[in-house]
């Protein structure tokens, strides 16, 4: 409640802002309070992770706010489940092309046992500003602090760590960034600032900075050539021990392009990465080039990259291989055919998992044959080997989808699935295969109300037993112009056929009452 | 986006209000959709701002005398490059250039205005939707992915899909110190190192192709800590893609009482230790594990 509180106070500063003329203010918002009834049967209530933040009772459900004070300063404010464990809310106050202030915060409860006993909370706040004092001049400015204590399990139950058994930490991170323009050139200085502090061990507190810099220019001599260069040094250290590990790195891109139809781009990235803790330099070079020709109808595009590692005591090497193109004819279809690898070469054979293989195969068409009707197929399928350890992993993933729109009845869609995966090594393998359906239905007909409803289904077979499934159903009835009744009904359900105890049954109905607001 | 035109208008610098002023005589609505957004149009403002020909191209005093045969440009209806192009004359932030740098969704057809809508919409960004259904439009497949049994609360609307997938746009926290890891980091900072004793399967840096994904799937698994492979006995897949060790898993002289124990019974901290180099957890030691024998290190 502090937190949104907090929030609140920031909207009422905002709506004093001395621009804030009564006369030429303008509200519109919307109120909404409600309930949540829930019944739960289940043997492990951490089975279903979509119910960890519901709470039965009394819900602010929502309070926005959008407005001006005049005709040139502009202000929003969205709060959620008010009075709830998984409250957020956003802020925002802009003037057109000088000022935009922001401010963000959500919640959110982990569960970790069967009688959810053991929880914890992480809170993550956001605020910064994006000023524009002069047309050629932008100032970002962010802060963020993101939090977490409660109570932990180790996996598997049983196990110990260091970490203990509870969560008490925080992070303070803050940016700072200077961006100029000069015509099509923009030359931007960064700074990162990050802090840690952990409640429970003092030897894990740390802070960290990055310095960065970035520019994007058209070459002076022919601008059909754009540089992009960008530069970083960053360090991180422990405060405790006073072990720390520094980056530097360059990037450079160039995209060039001959004619409009033909994009030719290069890039190449140097890393030094210095770490105290294992004593090595790490350095790491990556050039990368690519071809894209682009038709009226799509595009073709193939790249080829090369990468080394070097970190004193082995040395990797990296090819990388993409080829693909894409067809496009009047928005109508949509085809995509890509294939890329990656294969990495360990030139000592003294890295732990020497020579990697890599691979995947993608093809996606989606083709919307009337304007109402959309109708999409993807496959993707990965290949990743260890030959010189004996491991294999594969997976394939297809998926079809369809949705249907049909002005003044509603839209109807529904989407399917299906995903294999094989990992074996030498002391055994491992698989699964899952069917995953999610489908939706929105009903406008009827003046005033509308009704809604859909299903997810998720079934996970093999070397694991699943079934998952959440259903819903949900009405919204308008009267009096401005007020709406809502009513939503969700049934949850998780089975897990290895793990008998696992499973959870869950019928959960939320209704609310929203008032919409504005000044005359 | 593509940058391989980014010549900024002139037009912003010429079109005084006199030119938009007539456009709105005809398209009122249109300057109406853009108040309170960053390209509403001043009409009584001193210096030059956003005028509508700053985005619609064309000969705007022929379009005046005869709409269809000088019709001005619509940028939402040039291919992607072409709209890039339109829309970077102001905007080339990091977001911009990282769009250039990867290019996937120009590729795809996918432009600007795919994503955002500049008239009518006072959404955040203006984005045309709220994320994540935005980028589901596209990735339908991600939902029944973040439907798993343990996934990162994205359809909660809790964690956005931009705050992982552009990481150097404004919601970016951490950027560029521990390569793609960085991401993770923003929420999870107790595993950022550095540690006294790093898992080079961690960082990302490693000659051993280290980093998060190698163990977790980001968006939903149905294993635990949202794992790749299972954790469980007598295996323990998770650890064994990369450590296939006999002197442990085959091990007789630990007889049956550590038959199918986990790793991290002993190798407690895997993310990267403040104590010991194997990780392994200090009452090990007290033990007398690691005191003779075959764990004197």
């Amino acid at each position: 409640m502090r937190s949104i509180s907090i929030m609140t106070i920031l909207a009422a500063a905002l709506l004093s802002w001395p621009g804030a003329d009564a006369r030429g203010t303008e509200v519109d918002g919307t109120i909404k309070l409600g309930g949540v009834i829930i019944d739960e049967q289940a043997g492990d209530l951490s089975a279903v992770q979509e119910t960890y933040n519901l709470e039965e009772g009394f819900s602010f459900t929502q309070l926005r706010l959008n407005g001006n004070f005049d005709p040139k300063t502009y202000f929003s404010l969205d709060l959620a489940n008010v009075n709830l464990r998984n409250r957020r809310g956003e802020v925002e106050f802009r003037v057109p092309s000088l000022l935009r202030f922001y401010g963000r915060y959500d919640q959110w409860r982990q569960v970790f046992d069967p009688e959810r006993t053991v929880t914890s909370d992480r809170k993550d706040w956001r605020f910064g500003a994006i000023v524009t004092p002069k047309r050629w001049f932008t100032l970002y400015a962010d802060y963020g602090y993101v939090s977490r204590a409660g109570d932990r399990l180790a996996f598997p139950v049983g196990t110990t760590s260091v970490f203990g058994t509870r969560y008490d930490y925080a992070l303070h991170t803050f940016r700072v960034e200077g961006e100029v323009h000069q015509g099509p050139r923009t030359f931007a200085l960064a700074y990162d600032h990050s802090d840690y502090r952990d409640g429970l061990s003092e030897v894990a507190d740390r802070k960290g900075f990055v310095a960065s810099g970035r520019v994007f220019t058209p070459c002076r001599f022919d601008e059909r050539l754009t540089h992009f260069v960008r530069a970083a040094y960053g360090q991180s250290e422990l405060d405790y021990s006073g072990l720390d590990y520094t980056i530097q790195n360059i990037q450079y891109t160039g995209v060039f392009g001959p004619i409009y139809r033909v994009q030719l781009r290069y890039s190449f990235f140097a890393n030094r990465t210095d770490d105290e803790s294992t004593e090595l330099k790490t350095d790491d070079f990556r050039h990368d080039v690519d071809a894209t020709y682009f038709h009226r109808y799509g595009s073709v595009f193939a790249g080829y990259g090369y990468e080394t590692n070097d970190d004193d005591r082995s040395l990797t090497s990296y090819n990388l291989y993409t080829v693909g193109g894409s067809f496009n004819y009047r928005q109508r279809v949509n085809a995509k055919v890509e294939y890329a690898s990656r294969n990495k070469k360990d030139l000592e054979k003294l890295t732990l998992l020497k020579d990697v293989e890599a691979s995947r195969l993608l093809a996606k068409l989606t083709v919307q044959p009337i304007d109402r009707l959309t109708i999409g197929a993807q496959a993707k399928q990965r290949e990743r080997d260890f030959p010189d350890i004996g491991v294999e992993a594969e997976g394939l993933s297809a998926n079809g989808f369809a949705r249907y729109e049909y002005e003044g009845w509603g839209s109807l869609g529904g989407e399917y699935t299906y995903t294999a995966d094989e990992y074996d090594d030498l002391a055994g393998d491992y698989e699964t295969e899952s069917h995953v359906v999610t489908s939706r239905v929105v009903l406008d007909r009827i003046p005033g109300v509308r009704l809604g409803g859909g299903l997810t289904y998720l079934d996970v077979g093999k070397d694991l037993d699943i079934e998952k499934s959440i259903g819903f159903v949900e009405a919204e009835y308008t009267f009096r112009e401005d007020y709406h009744l809502e009513l939503k009904y969700n049934v949850y359900n998780y089975d897990d056929y290895i793990l008998l105890d696992r499973y959870y049954t869950a019928n959960i109905v939320w209704i609310n009452v929203a008032y919409d607001f504005r000044t005359p | 986006m593509l940058a391989l035109t980014l010549s900024r208008h002139d037009t912003a610098a010429t079109d005084y209000p006199p030119t938009s002023e007539s456009c709105v005589e005809c398209h009122d609505d249109a300057l109406k959709s853009l108040t309170g957004t960053v390209h509403a149009i001043d009409l009584d403002a001193e210096k030059p701002g956003v005028w509508c020909t700053s985005c619609h191209a064309g000969d705007p005093d022929a379009h005046v005398d005869d709409a269809e045969a000088s019709p001005m440009a619509h940028p939402a209806r040039l291919d992607a490059r072409a709209e890039a192009a339109v829309c970077a004359t102001c905007h080339a932030s990091s977001h911009q250039q990282n769009m250039m740098e990867w290019n996937a969704h120009a590729e795809n057809a996918v432009n600007c205005s795919s994503c955002h809508l500049v008239h009518g919409n006072d959404n955040l960004r203006l984005l045309a939707q709220r994320e994540p259904e935005l980028c589901m439009e596209c990735h339908p497949s991600v939902e029944g992915e973040f439907s798993r049994s343990y996934r990162h609360p994205v359809l909660d609307d809790v964690i956005e899909c931009s705050e992982c997938h552009m990481p150097l746009a404004e919601r970016s926290r951490t950027p560029g110190f521990r390569g793609v890891g960085d991401v993770c980091f923003q929420c999870h900072p107790q595993f950022r190192g550095p540690f006294p004793f790093e898992h080079q399967a961690t960082v990302s840096y490693s000659t051993e192709e280290g980093g998060c994904l190698n163990c977790h799937e980001p968006h939903g698994s149905d294993q635990p800590r949202m794992l790749k492979q299972s954790y469980e006995a007598p295996h323990f897949a998770t650890c064994s893609q990369c450590h296939l060790v006999p002197t442990h898993q085959f091990n007789v002289q630990h007889g049956s009482q550590w038959a199918g124990v986990a790793c991290n019974q002993c190798h407690v901290d895997i993310h990267g230790s403040y104590a010991n180099r194997y990780f392994l957890a200090p009452d090990l030691s007290l033990q007398g594990c690691t005191s003779w024998g075959c764990h004197q290190f």
